[in-house]
């Protein structure tokens, strides 16, 4: 039963949805700009220099962290729709919900170990 | 509520789930590629996380990551997965659009959808000529 005292989830959802999306167009933007006017040389270490200013990982890091939780969104939505035993849709949000949680820690990692 | 009736409507409602028959109308076609990209996205997540820490590591690592992304099945994943991010992206801000109440008449609503497909394959098309 829901408790209409408390506020739901969906509106919550709707809105992460939408601010995480609007993150991940300003990150596209800047990285297409930033490619074509700050073009990384060939190799390795030009590649690792194009993530030495703090700011640009900083905002690599928001980017990942917003794209694995626009996708726990996506995700949930779809087995919603799709999963309609409530028991197997519960494991299926478990096993979606463990990927992606590995995926933060993953992606931390990454930009983490550039510093 | 209370229609006598709504076993019978129920029992002789027709049905047609052949998909090849259903000509879909330029919006639905987008909405639908929506969700499929997204779930692409999804399940290709691990590999992009594993190409960009390749290519972040070492300078071995790198050339592994260079090596992988040499492949041709690689460069068509890469080109099937800047479609995805694109039409994903475009179809979203059509998306946010629609939320604003911008774009909801029948007209415009099929040329935005128009337009989405039309933007997503084009950049698509700029990273192919990018990436050979």
């Amino acid at each position: 039963m829901v408790d209409r005292r408390k506020p739901a989830h969906g509106f919550s959802d709707w809105a992460w949805q939408r601010a995480t999306a609007i993150t991940m167009l300003i990150y596209s933007i800047i990285i297409l700009v930033r490619f074509v006017i700050d073009t990384p040389a060939p190799g390795a270490a030009a590649w690792r220099a194009w993530f030495t200013p703090w700011a640009f990982r900083a905002l690599t890091l928001l980017f990942l962290w917003a794209l694995i939780y626009h996708a726990w969104l996506g995700v949930k939505e779809i087995l919603m729709d799709y999963v309609h035993n409530t028991s197997l849709r519960a494991k299926l949000q478990m096993l979606f919900g463990a990927a992606l949680a590995f995926y933060v820690v993953w992606a931390t990692y990454i930009i983490w170990s550039l510093a | 509520m209370s229609n006598p009736n709504q076993k019978i409507v129920k029992r002789n409602r027709p049905k047609n789930l052949n998909l090849f028959t259903i000509r879909l109308p330029m919006p639905a076609l987008v909405s639908i590629m929506h969700r499929v990209s997204g779930a692409f996205l999804f399940m290709l997540l691990p590999l992009l996380l594993w190409l960009l820490q390749l290519s972040l590591s070492s300078d071995a690592s790198f050339e592994q990551a260079q090596a992988v992304l040499h492949h041709p099945l690689a460069k068509l994943i890469c080109l099937s997965v800047t479609w995805a991010y694109a039409h994903h992206a475009c179809a979203g801000v059509r998306h946010l659009a629609l939320d604003a109440h911008y774009g909801l008449r029948l007209k415009y609503a099929r040329a935005t959808s128009r337009a989405v497909l039309v933007v997503s394959i084009l950049l698509t098309l700029w990273m192919g000529v990018w990436l050979w």
